[in-house]
């Protein structure tokens, strides 16, 4: 869509003061940082909100943001256009392999009296981790019984309306075993939905991560997992959000990354355990 | 240990960082960093405090308290490097610490004094390695050099080091240096990731060979090395020589660059689809429709596309069997992206896909339609304009595209018809393609419209009479339209009443700047602005004095630019110190055309602002200004300015005041 000025005319392309204007104000907001010192990406992402507003020029559009009373909707719109991240059912399977056989035995040991455990999905996107998760809970004989949630969170309005629609196409199965898709997903028209039982342990939520002080919506916490997002965020971001994770978790609580992101330079207050099939943050007990 | 009497709370939490409990320690070093954060302005204590944190920190049997010391050193930053500097050539165990604090808090200039460390074969090896990853986090040339001169260490170990640190720091290294790095498995991997740095193109013929290497994380590593040297060589004019290595690649080549498309990490996966479109690999299309719900592989694709020539539309058309939902839509998007003709089984596609029950999908189909559509488009988009929101409006637009392609007035006639519907989506969208097509000839119906009881129809009708130009009556039309009980109407009245710059707007004009919606406030002053007329200068004042929404007072504040007048100098100069920023810089740009001296004065003090965009704005003002007395402070300002993208335009600025003296 090429992006122009209610009498118009083309937009002029988004450089120098307007392009880190706006930086800084989704920095502020959400921490994100990756991607957006492309102005070619931005541009591309920014220019049509400029049109669909009806505003003349990168500037208006940034003195909307800051001023205008629909300003932040206007940024968490402009936020689900910068951060929609790809992903599908039962990523990276030696670290579910590592929640299942390893860190929820221990939770079940350690949670015997009050018999509830609770997993936060924090920029879970579509919703595929939060239902992955919750098969996996789901399959363990042991937690028949006891009071399992699996809470999802995304910044992204969007994206927690699709986790909520809980329906899925082939692509997001491409790492899944067929009986687990045959079991938990009924078929309609090519595209698969999560079964009663499943979606029922569930729940999402709008939240952006830098709020950390609605953390306390999702209660406490025994397990995070927060793959691929903190990669996304500058460092001061990563820091108040994972001091926010610490406060959110029991102790003894798991905080799962992605493959290639640590808490290195963001935190020494989580211990580092070592479990057979991945290395884990643990909040101290 | 030094003699240091510190304040009792340090005294005493430096004193806590040795317990035995880790929960004691973590509670020590959280109060020593708050102590250190409330004690900001004196660098002296806080500079004693280093002092005695490194004292702990290199005793022998402080085993205990090192991290939290570390931790606490990190907090004070660059207070704690002059001490720091002062042991960190001391042999012994903490040598290594300090080493690793330095890479921390340290600056591209400390790197000499890891240099001694580096080069002495004697030292630990450990220590050697460690002061190598400081140099690639400290960067710079001096610590590139040092690193250089590692990759020729017998110890594997080290060259690794230095290899890590160069891409660390994006070093440039000359390809001779790096080729039996490349050669040898073992430093194969970093080295590549070195040469992306190299911006020479000898690094080409090392890299290609690599999309084939055995190990995955090599042909990874190499696909985002090729991505960032195309990127370096492409200001020097060389970047083709990228793209012809990557054409001349085998098809089994071409296919391991395709399946880093599953690779985990999102740069891997851009860099195989950059290389693709280099390439002009067009069987890589399909594969991507599965990634482009990410909205950085999304523009990504769209670049490849764009790339890939004649072979686009076939492969594309390829790609669309049996896609559906939002996969549908990227495929629109990348048929928007095909450069030259798409032919007419793609256009027959998007055709197809305004229909689409996927919402997304209808819509890029018809903003797809804009650009390679032609008039057999224009019935099934006329259908479509009826639908409601984002697809409507974007029917329109492609409407409005092909008739000023074609060039043919009669569609317009065919299209818009003799009987307009008074409400709805349809009769909105008429009113924009009118508008936008600026035919004349339709204002009366314009004009009508503006009574339709339809919200979304007046606003519509407003913008269009704006856009189809003077001399149709529309302006008196839209006087009425000011006094539209909806806010949205009023606002795009302003609007239309300042593109149309009758002379008399001006006074509907300043009487919307009294609206109770500031929205429509907004845009009365912004078009009074744009009108440019000294009568309205007095109502932007009393705005300027008395408005409280700050989007209206900065939209006033530029219109007294051109008033040059000495108390409108006085009310900018004063409007410089506001608290608010964005007042300031609105001040600060009006004052571009006061010629007084004293408008110089008002912008050299805007120089020290502790926002960078004011300084940024300051400075290229006063190169706009031609004032050569600026020429001195400026030359001041950019020696002390820390902001790299304030300081070029500094420079600019100073560059344009030499050349006007």
């Amino acid at each position: 869509m090429s992006s122009r000025t209610p009498d118009g005319k083309p937009l002029l392309p988004l450089r120098g003061e307007d392009s880190r204007l706006i930086q800084e104000l989704i920095h502020d907001h959400c921490g994100l940082s990756y991607g957006l010192d492309s102005e070619y990406f931005l541009e591309r992402r920014v220019g049509p909100r400029v049109t669909a507003l009806g505003l003349g020029s990168y500037r208006e559009y940034y003195h909307y943001l800051r001023y205008d009373p629909s300003g932040t909707s206007e940024l968490e719109t402009l936020v689900e256009r910068l951060t929609t991240h790809e992903t599908y059912l039962f990523r990276e399977s030696y670290q579910l392999e590592a929640f299942s056989s390893e860190i929820v035995p221990d939770l079940i040991d350690r949670h015997a009296n009050d018999r509830t455990i609770t997993v936060w999905s924090a920029g879970c996107s579509t919703g595929e981790e939060v239902y992955t998760l919750a098969i996996l809970l789901f399959e363990d004989d042991r937690l028949r019984d006891w009071n399992v949630r699996v809470f999802g969170s995304d910044i992204s309005r969007k994206v927690v309306a699709q986790a909520r629609a809980a329906t899925y196409g082939p692509s997001s199965f491409r790492t899944t075993p067929d009986s687990v898709r045959r079991r938990y997903f009924s078929e309609r028209g090519g595209q698969f939905l999560v079964r009663d039982e499943i979606r029922r342990m569930c729940s999402f939520g709008q939240l952006n991560l830098l709020t950390t002080d609605r953390f306390h919506m999702v209660g406490k916490c025994d397990v995070i997992f927060c793959r691929n997002v903190l990669m996304y965020l500058r460092a001061e971001a990563r820091k108040q959000i994972v001091a926010g994770f610490f406060e959110t978790m029991r102790a003894g609580g798991y905080l799962l990354l992605g493959h290639s992101e640590s808490l290195l330079n963001v935190t020494t207050r989580f211990d580092l355990v070592h479990l057979n099939q991945d290395l884990v943050y643990r909040r101290p007990l | 240990m030094n003699d240091i009497e510190l304040p009792h709370p340090y005294r005493h939490w430096i004193g806590r960082l040795s317990s035995a409990a880790w929960r004691e320690r973590k509670e020590a070093s959280a109060a020593l960093l708050e102590q250190v954060e409330r004690d900001r302005e004196h660098p002296g204590r806080l500079a004693d405090v280093a002092d005695v944190l490194l004292d702990v920190l290199a005793s022998p049997e402080a085993l205990t308290e090192r991290a939290s010391c570390h931790e606490v050193l990190v907090g004070i930053g660059t207070t704690a490097i002059d001490p720091l500097l002062r042991r960190i050539a001391i042999p012994g165990a903490s040598q290594r610490l300090l080493v690793d604090l330095l890479a921390e808090i340290g600056k591209p200039a400390h790197a000499r004094y890891l240099h001694a460390i580096v080069v002495d074969p004697h030292a630990d090896p450990n220590l050697r390695a460690s002061a190598a990853s400081a140099l690639g986090r400290l960067g710079g040339q001096d610590a590139a050099s040092i690193l250089v001169g590692l990759l020729r260490d017998p110890s594997e170990m080290l060259r690794m080091h230095a290899l890590d640190a160069l891409r660390r720091a994006s070093a440039r290294v000359e390809v001779g240096e790096l080729r039996e790095l490349v050669a040898q498995r073992f430093t194969r991997k970093a080295a590549a990731a070195v040469l992306g740095h190299s911006a020479s193109v000898e690094a080409v013929d090392l890299l290609v060979p690599l999309l084939d290497d055995k190990t995955s994380s090599v042909r990874a590593v190499a696909a985002r090395s090729l991505v960032l040297l195309e990127a370096d060589l492409e200001p020097m004019g060389r970047s083709e020589v990228v793209h012809r290595a990557l054409r001349r690649a085998s098809g089994e080549t071409l296919g391991r660059v395709r399946e880093l498309l599953a690779h985990e990490l999102i740069e891997v996966q851009a860099a195989a689809i950059a290389l693709c479109g280099m390439a002009s690999d067009s069987e890589m299309v399909p594969l991507c429709l599965e990634v482009m719900d990410d909205p950085l592989l999304h523009e990504q694709v769209l670049r490849m596309v764009g790339r890939l020539g004649a072979d686009a539309p076939l492969a594309v058309a390829r790609a669309g069997d049996g896609v559906g939902g939002r996969a549908r839509e990227h495929l629109v998007r990348i048929i928007g992206a095909i450069q030259g003709e798409v032919g007419a089984e793609l256009v027959a596609l998007l055709i197809g896909a305004l229909g689409d029950a996927y919402a997304e999908a209808a819509v890029a189909a018809a903003e797809v339609l804009a650009r390679v559509g032609d008039r057999s488009c224009l019935a099934e988009l006329f259908r479509a304009m009826g639908k409601p929101g984002v697809l409507g409006a974007a029917a329109g637009d492609a409407i409005v595209a092909l008739v000023q392609h074609s060039g043919e007035t009669t569609d317009l006639d065919l299209i818009v018809g003799s009987v307009w519907p008074q409400t709805g989506d349809l009769a909105a969208n008429l009113c924009r393609v009118v508008g936008e097509l600026k035919s004349d000839r339709h204002a009366p119906q314009l004009v009508a419209m503006l009574g339709s009881p339809d919200v979304q129809v007046r606003v519509a009708a407003a913008i269009a009479l704006g856009k189809v130009g003077g001399g149709h009556g529309g302006v008196s039309g839209l006087s009425f339209a000011l006094a539209d009980e909806e806010p949205e109407v009023r606002a795009a009245t302003c609007r239309s009443l300042g593109w149309l710059a009758a002379p008399e707007s001006l006074q509907p004009l300043i009487g919307a700047t009294h609206d109770p919606a500031p929205s429509v406030r907004a845009a009365a002053v912004q078009a009074l602005v744009a009108l440019d007329r000294p009568t309205a200068w007095p109502r932007l004042r009393s705005i300027i004095a008395e408005e409280s929404v700050f989007t209206v007072v900065v939209q006033a504040i530029a219109g007294l630019g051109s008033s040059e007048l000495d108390e409108d100098l006085h009310r900018l100069m004063a409007l410089c110190s506001s608290p608010e920023w964005e007042v300031v810089k609105a001040a600060a740009r009006a004052l571009a055309r006061f010629r007084q001296h004293r408008a110089t004065a008002a912008l050299l003090g805007l120089l020290d602002h502790e926002r960078w965009d004011v300084r940024w704005i300051a400075a290229e003002v006063l190169g706009e200004r031609r004032d050569a007395t600026a020429l001195v402070p400026l030359r001041r300002a950019v020696v002390e300015e820390r902001d790299e993208s304030v300081q070029n335009v500094l420079r600019r600025s100073i560059q344009a005041l030499e050349r006007a003296l």
